[in-house]
This record gives C-alpha cells, structure tokens and sequence, in this order.
C-alpha cells in the first residue's frame, strides 16, 4: 500500500471506527491492510472503503481485524503456572496483609483472559475476593466478553476437563462461561492511548495487545502502566514482548514475561 | 508403619523445644470448665513472668489507658477473659512460634503471625456453630502447624521437583517424601505434650477436615482460618499457595463464601494485635 493510500485510510478508519492507527508501526499495519484488502478480494483501499461504508458487517469484520481479536484461555500456559505459583503468592505477601488483589486485564478482547483470571484467583485463592477490571478499545469484542461467550473448543484447550465442567456452562462447545464466574469481572470500554488508568494495581496483564504499536506508542504505555502499579506490583506482558530498558522506568525483569515495579 | 516413620522423624529432626511448664498449667485451667477467670487470675499473679505479662498487655499502647493497671485481677476484668487466655496461650508458645522456619521460606515472625491469625479465625468460625468450643479453637489454630517445626529442617535442603511442586499440594509432597505431612507430626508433638485429644485431631487433620471423624468442626474451623490467612499473605512460604480448600469445612460450619470474607477484618485486627503483643512478649 502507497504512504498516501496509508494516509487516507487512517483518515478513514479514525472517522468510521475511532481508531487511531498512527499509534501503530506504518509499515507492518501497511502489510497487514494489504494482505487483509486481499483476503476480501478488493482491488483497491477505495473499493473497500465504499464497501465499509454500505455494509455494517464488513465494518465489525475490519474492526475484529484491526483490534486483534485473537485470543484463548490460559494462552502461554506455562507463563500461568509461573503466574500462580510465584508470582501471585508474592502479590499477597507484599500487597499488605488482609487487603485483597487489584487486578487488570488491559486490552481483554472477547474475555479469555480476565475468565482465566478469574478461573485461577478461584482455585488459588478461594475464600477470598479481588478486583478484576478488564479493558478493551473494541465495544463488539466487550459485548461478547460480557455475554460468558461463545468460545469455540479451540480457544478453551488449555483449560482442564475439571475446569471446563466446574467454570463453564454444560453443552459445549461452543462453550459460555457460567455466571457466578463472570459477575466477578467488570468489563470497561477504554482507549489505552487516551483514556487515564486507574492506580494502585498489584498486577497488570497486558499481553500481545501492543506488539503492532510504535515504539514511541509502547513506551509510552509502558511509563503509564508503571505508574498505574504500586510499588511491588507486576507487570504480565505477551510472550515477545519485551520492555527494552526496564530500569528507566523503574521496573525490574522477573523471568520471562513479568516485571515488577520497584518497591 | 506411620507411626515408627513419626518417631524416625521426630529424632531426626532432634530435641523440640518442650512446652513451657506455666503454659501447660495456665492451659490446663483454661480449658477445665470448673475454673474460673478469677482462679485464672490467682494462678496467674502468682507467676512472675506471666503476671508481668498481663500486666504489660494491658498497659500498653494499644489500649492506651487513662490509668495504669496494677493488678492482674484489673487486668483480667478489664481486657475480659477472651483476651487474657489468647494472651497466656500465645505467650505460652511464643517461644515456638516466633523463630524462622527457613525450611519453609518464613522469616522471624511469620508462623506467629500466622498461628495467631489463624486462631483468632478458627474461634471466630467455630462459633458459628458451637460457641462452647471457641477456646478449643482458639488453641487448635495456634498450635495448627507446629509440625512444620520438625519438619523444615528436613525441607531446608531439599530441592522440590518443578513439575511435581506444580502437580502436588504441599501435603502431599510432605507425605511423599516423608510419608506424613506436617499436621500428623505436629499431632504426634501434641500427643507428647499431653494436649487433649480433639486438639491432635484437629491439628492432624487441618488440610482434610473431613478425615476428622468426630472432631470435624474444630478441624473445619482451623482449615478456613488457615486457609484465610494463606489468602491474605500471611505465612506463605516454599508452600506457597499449594493447598486445597476442603468443601466438606464450610459444609460442616454451615458457612458460605459471603460469611467467611466477614472474617478478614477482625482476624486482620487480631494478626495486627499479635504484632504488638510478641513486642511486649520479648
């Protein structure tokens, strides 16, 4: 795609879906227009913006693109193991005695990942009630989280036979996730770029939601996160997601995937 | 076959620290029916050590009193009795309780922390059911884990499977490379020390309340308590969170979820308590 196609369809996609793609790496979102323009058999960025804008569906199918909807329960799994036990049992050590957990999924999509928190607080620290707040840009996606599903078998692999019949409605797949586990989330529309976070967090899981972002974009985002941790909070990040100079901004590598905020 | 395994342990292990000669008294009266705070009192004042304990307890900035007390009578009537018998039953294992237990990853203070924690839990919980066996409880919970006592020193250099640290719960790790877990040791220690029956039950069973037979309520209510207090940070250690929440506890104390998050406040008032009193302790 020409840089001024580029510039017309970040026009466009700002106007239509309120995304702002110069926060994106030009080049790779530039191939992934193309192969997407390619995927829906239309020659031109013109042909398909006439498109887009006849046809509602083909506008929540380019905003599913666009936001990255890929997602699955307990995606990384050993990433979890490590989560529950090292990490978590830290975050109750350090977050003050009796105070329970602020946690926050950022950039949720259709909810596997703040259902698998959930899952895991319930089975590691039952009896007891944390704060799990779970975000994301995209409204389409939220309303799915919010509707328990449905999650196709593919996307629940990693979650145990125990698992699938003690947190998930019976008759799947596809599968809906049961309400007693839902109602402890709380699902918020919010623009990472934009919009202030909330403070005071133990733990932040922000994984591959930025991988597409400028390296301007994700510094920044990482200082916001930093400061949205307290001090001893932890930092989850996507498998190749790496905070260059974690220092700088007060944070401290923990194995692969976890930083933690300096105390 | 587990009970020769015990005696093993417990030698190799070496000499525990006995139970302190005035607690087991003052422990003994609280637990007799018969006797009264008042005959409590007089056993009490007439041990120097003990007297000066109260006494300092109940001056202390915590309450931050008007009027100095002087008598352990005054003491007894003024913290009332649910204090002073926390207060003789703690001091009377504080010298346990309030060591590191490297073999688990606690530092000074935290199995105190936790004991007492869970104690103030367990009555708590307990009474939901039997308000007669509160102190019962009270004293399970404070003596719960003493077995990890014995058994850290085994566990200091031990180098836990990765896998099978995730696939375990940490009693059953226990119980395979020792073949018991610490809630049957401890048990063992409180048969030696002449503890009632029930109370070795309860700390035998602690994990699985629901192998408790006849003594299942004090063991459900000092598994809540002890699982409540892991929840809230308190004495977690290489065991991290790598226990089970036994379903037939709540069951058995006609709980749910709802009424146990009631216990997070005034059990974390009593861990912050417990703070202040090991300070006048020492």
């Amino acid at each position: 795609m020409e840089v001024d196609v580029y510039h017309q369809v970040k026009t466009s996609v700002k106007r239509l879906l309120n995304i702002d793609l110069t926060a994106y790496k030009d080049e790779q979102m530039r191939r992934r227009l193309d192969s997407w323009l390619l995927r829906c058999g239309a020659s031109t960025w013109e042909e398909y913006n006439r498109r887009l804008r006849d046809d509602p569906n083909e506008l929540k199918r380019f905003r599913d693109y666009l936001t990255i909807n890929v997602s699955e329960f307990f995606r990384d799994e050993e990433r979890w193991v490590t989560l529950r036990s090292t990490v978590l049992p830290q975050l109750l050590q350090t977050s003050g005695p009796g105070r329970s957990l602020r946690v926050w999924s950022a950039g949720c999509s259709i909810g596997p990942e703040p259902y698998s928190l959930a899952i895991l607080f319930q089975e590691a620290t039952p009896l007891s009630k944390h704060y799990l707040l779970a975000t994301d840009l995209d409204r389409s996606a939220l309303e799915k989280a919010r509707q328990r599903g449905p999650f196709a078998a593919s996307e629940v692999r990693n979650v145990t036979p125990v698992q699938l019949q003690k947190y998930f409605e019976p008759g799947g797949p596809p599968y809906y996730v049961r309400p007693s586990l839902a109602a402890r989330v709380r699902f918020c529309e919010q623009n990472m770029l934009t919009d202030p976070f909330e403070a005071g967090f133990d733990l932040i899981l922000c994984r591959n939601v930025i991988i597409y972002f400028t390296v301007e974009a994700k510094t920044r985002l990482y200082q916001k996160f930093a400061a949205a941790l307290r001090p001893g909070g932890v930092l989850f990040l996507g498998g190749t997601e790496i905070i260059p100079h974690p220092q700088t901004m007060g944070m401290v590598n923990q194995g692969i995937c976890f930083y933690t905020k300096k105390a | 076959m587990t009970k020769n395994r015990i005696d093993e342990l417990i030698q190799q292990v070496g000499e525990l620290p006995p139970m302190p000669q005035a607690a087991q008294k003052a422990m003994a009266l609280i637990r007799d029916p018969n006797s009264s705070m008042a005959k409590i009192a007089r056993i009490l004042a007439l041990d120097p050590v003990m007297t000066s304990l109260v006494l300092r307890w109940a001056n202390s900035a915590y309450y931050s009193l008007a009027h100095p007390i002087a008598t352990v009578d005054q003491a007894v009537v003024y913290l009332g009795q649910n204090t002073i018998q926390s207060l003789v039953l703690a001091a009377s294992v504080s010298s346990l309780l309030n060591r590191p237990v490297p073999g688990y990853d606690l530092g000074r203070g935290d199995l105190w922390k936790h004991s007492v924690g869970v104690a103030a839990a367990a009555r708590l919980a307990i009474s939901w059911r039997r308000r007669d066996q509160a102190e019962e409880a009270y004293h399970a919970g404070l003596l719960c884990d003493i077995g990890k006592l014995a058994f850290e020193i085994l566990l200091r250099n031990m180098q836990l499977d990765r896998i099978e640290a995730e696939d375990l719960t940490f009693t059953e790790i226990e119980t395979k490379y020792f073949g018991v877990d610490h809630g049957a040791l401890g048990a063992e220690l409180a048969r030696r020390w002449n503890l009632p029956e029930e109370l070795q039950a309860a700390i035998a069973h602690h994990h699985h309340p629901a192998e408790a037979g006849e003594h299942i309520l004090l063991a459900s209510a000092v598994h809540i308590g002890d699982t409540i207090l892991m929840m809230m940070g308190i004495g977690i250690g290489k065991d991290g969170l790598k226990y089970r929440v036994d379903p037939a506890a709540l069951e058995a104390l006609q709980a749910d979820e709802n009424r146990v998050l009631e216990l997070y406040e005034p059990v974390l008032k009593a861990v912050k308590e417990a703070e202040v009193m090991i300070g006048i302790i020492k």
